[in-house]
């Protein structure tokens, strides 16, 4: 029995994606989130997405930009795409910039989009304290084009409420298949739309597709009572540019590209927003947004962002685009912060599973309140929600409590909270939980490093807190994590894949699945190994590269054509103690919510196996190995440096190739086990003691074999 | 302040026009606009007057811009040189008031409240205090540009003073001029004087006098041309040519040539002339 070893090398190996493409054990299989590069030496690798970071203030126009929210707008074979948006930080003004980006999940490559400029309803200055975006399309009906004039059949343009501003593309209904983009100047009707530039034309019974996308701010003032609610409309990804593109402010006219002002009264008394939670659009007239109002005693304001809008200087407070607002729930144990501070979610665990609930924090609490007790004037919207305390996990003789939370996000592919903390503390991964237990996981340090573009090159991106509070989105299982700062220091992106955590994979899926491996005449497996890049950035010198996070490693050897086979876990020690096979598949999961979640990066996996020939301890010996009394023997050559094991004997016909038996120097069932110390002189009971010297031999005597075969004996360890 | 002529188009957007009267507004006014080819009557979008006419570049900066940087734009200095220079902007004058204004279509151009307030303290020793007490709140002449010679409205009451008509001399129409019991407003007829109540002081701007523009008047590259609208320079139908009659007559103390020689000396100054 020979050792063997094979090995898989990474970055080039054919692959597919995990959940959108069809299995293929043929390939690399790579779950969301999951990627491979190719390169050259340590460049090429598989792993979890690279921490990329991105620099809003290192921008052509330096804006400080913040509280992310992102977008998979594409994600299919050809590509996986997010549009991440992020708002102004500036100081307080009459105008509000929204910030675009686009992320490729398979590069981890950030790319500038650019900006708009956003006019607001009154000439005084805003700040913003929530944000969000709402993407829709609309594909209804078909079209023909002449020109600019685009009539539609069976087509709803005016009552869907699509904006002027908006884009159409033609030809299909999905976004991702569009190559030429067209912004929509003005809707005539239900079937009537006028291009901004002739589309030349397009035959009737055409697909389209239009993008509705719109900016909902929630919004304080420096003149207070010009606080509140923007909704701004008839967005378009063409109108960020490097140069800006502009948005007016309203006067009269609804849907149309404008900011509105979606007020509560004449008087504003949404003055003090901390945060907003949105729920999923139900028509094309409803979709409504709770603000949460007051840092102390809050109160809740509740907006129907999509009601048909009357507006007179851009603000409208009609009953049906204010909708109500509640009393004082009443004191609040910490203060609540203002950065983006509220998710609207339902969750699938703790006392609000399945039940639309807004949660938002203070400094040392979370608290979630039911929107069915959201009503008009009520006292008792909070109380008739659930609060939950700081306590870190291994518990507060672990690790300090912060008590200085700053906002939560709801991570659906794990379905667990991302909640933030100040600049100098950590962050949190968990279940929303009441009984004062443990919170799941910490992730991020202060690291002080704050990847500036001009930063040394050895260096290796880490969502440091440095310089800002992180306010947070998860999409998709990535989180999008940005410092609330305003210069190039305190305000930084970064990409990061916390939904590939190995813990919560058995629900996300986050794995790498390497191709089938053939292990020709496999007798027993011994061991994995795999290569990792332990340390990424500079290793020498100043030494600024960092650790990575772990990797662990399962095994299948059966269901592996099918993808229907179990998986066995690896530990450390590499160990596989499974008899061989024709085949064998390893899996890798990853740990990246941790102190720096830098990925780790693997760049090789490889198996060791016994095959079916000789032990490499043995030599077959024809002196002592006789037909007349049928018996097989071999030297022993080699020194196993402790017991021997078990051994096995296969006789097989080595003409037929058929089995004639099999034993085992445990069982010796079908024939007799013996031991020679002297070169065959005298032959005793067998033993398990190791070599003695270079005169040791053991033979096998069957039992009862037939005669005038062609014998082929075979001695492996069992 | 910035200038703004009503129907000009954005810089950067040729299809939307100024629905708002023409004058000098703050930058940071937000000025209700229409679409080429609408009706400027039904303003449906609204921009700060700096973008109106400096467009996107002043974006490109989170600070305000600075009356060096306005100045040197609106005298077309490369956007890419003005923009984020520290050299305009650091240790310079903010160029507009950090509150702005919205201001509709039809409520008239923006008062220069804050350099009548200038110029109304400059001139506090001169100038009898009884006649301008606040000088903040005097008037925000909401007048209506006079439009196919119509007749303008009433401003508003003059603190300290009796409520009057504020005279405007429209391109073809007639106009009635009432006697101010107290404060003359302006002797819109003068071809060498101007309103005692509008001072149009906006340095480095162009004479845009029209008619019926009178009051709120322009900035002017001369004294003689802010007020003098395009009109009779003897008789303006009915309105008596004044030469040395104000065409209000005050009871105050103050007479009309003093107020208008008040105007006219601080718009010398002011001009440089």
């Amino acid at each position: 029995m020979a050792t063997r070893a094979l090995i898989q090398r990474l970055g080039s190996q054919a692959s597919y994606h995990i959940g959108i493409e069809a299995y293929d054990p043929a390939k690399l299989g790579l779950a969301d989130m999951m990627t491979q590069f190719a390169g050259v030496g340590e460049a090429a690798f598989a792993g979890p997405l690279p921490i990329t970071v991105a620099r809003p203030m290192e921008q052509s126009t330096a804006i400080p930009a913040v509280f992310p929210w992102a977008l998979q707008w594409q994600d299919d074979a050809n590509d996986s795409i997010d549009w991440v948006f992020l708002v102004d930080n500036a100081t307080a003004a009459a105008t509000r910039r929204i910030v675009m980006y686009l992320y490729n999940r398979h590069t981890a490559v950030w790319v500038w989009q650019g900006f708009v400029t956003v006019t607001l309803p009154t000439a005084t200055a805003y700040t913003v304290r929530g944000f969000r975006m709402t993407y829709d399309l609309y594909t209804t009906g078909t079209v023909a084009v002449s020109g600019t004039a685009v009539t539609g059949t069976g087509t709803a343009w005016q009552t869907n409420k699509v904006c002027v501003g908006n884009r159409i593309g033609f030809g299909s209904t999905n976004p991702a298949l569009i190559t030429t983009w067209y912004t929509i100047s003005a809707i005539g009707s239900d079937t009537g739309i006028t291009l901004a530039a002739t589309a030349g034309t397009i035959a009737g019974g055409t697909a389209f597709v239009i993008e509705d996308l719109r900016a909902v701010m929630a919004t304080t003032n420096a003149t207070t009572t010009n606080g509140g609610l923007i909704v701004v409309k008839g967005l378009a990804k063409d109108l960020f540019s490097n140069v800006g593109g502009a948005v007016p402010a309203a006067t009269t006219v609804d849907n149309i590209r404008a900011s509105y002002w979606l007020a509560d009264a004449t008087t504003v008394t949404n003055i003090t927003a901390t945060g907003l939670g949105i729920e999923p659009k139900t028509s094309a007239t409803s979709q409504f947004v709770y603000v949460i109002d007051g840092t102390a005693n809050p109160v809740i304001f509740k907006y129907n962002i999509r009601a048909a809008l009357v507006p007179t200087a851009g603000k409208d407070f009609s009953a049906s685009v204010f909708i109500l607002k509640t009393g004082s729930g009443g004191a609040v144990t910490g203060a609540i912060g203002q950065n983006n501070n509220g998710r609207l979610a339902t969750v699938g665990h703790g006392p609000h599973s399945g039940v639309s609930t807004l949660y938002f924090t203070t400094a040392s609490r979370v608290y979630a309140a039911p929107v069915s007790g959201i009503t008009s004037g009520s006292t008792t919207w909070l109380s008739a929600g659930t609060v939950a305390t700081e306590v870190p996990p291994g518990g507060v003789n672990t690790f300090a409590a912060t008590g200085a939370l700053s906002s939560i996000e709801y991570a659906a592919l794990m379905d667990k909270f991302v909640i933030t903390s100040n600049a100098t503390s950590k962050c949190y991964v968990t279940q929303y939980r009441t009984d004062a237990g443990q919170w799941d996981r910490v992730f991020g340090v202060d690291t002080r490093q704050i990847d500036q573009g001009t930063a040394d090159s050895t260096i290796t991106p880490v969502p440091s807190y440095t310089g800002g509070t992180p306010s947070v989105w998860s999409e998709g299982g990535l989180c999008y994590f940005v410092t609330v700062g305003t210069s190039a220091q305190t305000n930084r992106a970064y990409a990061l894949p916390l939904g590939a955590d190995w813990e919560y994979s058995g629900t996300t899926g986050a794995e790498i699945i390497l191709p089938e491996l053939v292990t020709p005449e496999a007798s027993k497996y011994t061991h994995v190994f795999v290569q990792e890049n332990q340390v990424i950035g500079g290793r020498t010198g100043a030494n600024l590269g960092l650790p990575t996070e772990p990797c662990r490693v399962s095994y299948r050897t059966s269901g592996i054509s099918d993808d229907s086979g179990a998986w066995t876990a690896v530990d450390s020690t590499g160990s596989i103690s499974g008899a061989g096979s024709s085949s064998i598949q390893f899996r890798l999961e990853f740990r990246t919510i941790g102190l720096t979640g830098i990925p780790s990066r693997i760049h090789s996996v490889g198996v060791i196996y016994e095959d079916l020939g000789t032990d490499s301890h043995y030599q077959p010996s024809v002196a002592q190995s006789s037909t007349a009394s049928k018996s097989f023997a071999w030297r022993f050559s080699t020194a196993f440096g402790s017991t021997v094991p078990a051994l096995r004997v296969r006789l097989y016909n080595a003409v037929t190739g058929g089995l004639l038996l099999d034993d085992t120097t445990a069982t010796s069932a079908s024939g007799v086990f013996e031991k020679s110390t002297n070169d065959g002189g005298a032959w005793g009971a067998y033993n398990t003691t190791d070599k003695a010297n270079e005169t040791t031999y053991i033979r096998y005597t069957p039992t009862t074999l037939a005669d005038n075969i062609k014998v082929r004996a075979l001695l492996t360890q069992n | 302040m910035i200038h703004i002529e009503q129907h000009q188009p954005l810089k950067d957007d040729p299809k939307t026009l100024v629905a708002v009267p023409t004058g000098d507004y703050d930058e940071t006014d937000l000025l209700e606009c229409y679409a080429e080819g609408a009706d400027p009557a039904v303003p449906t979008c609204m921009y700060q007057a700096q973008y109106v006419v400096l467009g996107r570049p002043i974006y490109e900066q989170s600070e305000e811009l600075t009356e060096d940087q306005v100045a040197a734009l609106i005298a077309n200095r490369p956007a890419h040189e003005v923009i984020n220079n520290r050299k305009l902007i650091d240790g310079k004058k903010r160029a507009s008031k950090y509150v702005g204004r919205v201001v509709r279509a039809r409520e008239g151009r923006a008062l220069k409240r804050d350099i009548r307030k200038k110029v109304l303290s400059e001139e506090a020793s001169t100038t009898p205090a009884k006649t301008f007490s606040d000088p903040v709140e005097v008037v925000e002449p909401k007048i209506e540009r006079p439009v196919d010679g119509a007749a303008t409205t009433t401003p508003d009451t003059i603190q300290g003073t009796s409520s009057e008509e504020i005279v405007t001399a429209p391109a073809s129409g007639t106009t009635t001029a009432s006697v101010a019991t107290s404060t003359p407003a302006l002797d819109p007829v003068s071809t060498t004087t101007q309103s005692a109540l509008e001072v149009p002081v906006t340095e480095g701007s162009q004479a845009t006098s029209s008619v019926g523009d009178v009051v709120g008047g322009e900035a002017a590259s001369s004294a003689e041309s802010i007020l003098v609208p395009e009109m009779s320079t003897t008789t303006i139908d009915a309105i008596p040519v004044a030469t040395s009659t104000p065409l209000l007559t005050p009871t105050s103390t103050t007479t009309a040539e003093e107020i208008v020689a008040y105007a006219k000396k601080k718009i010398i100054r002011k001009l440089g002339l």
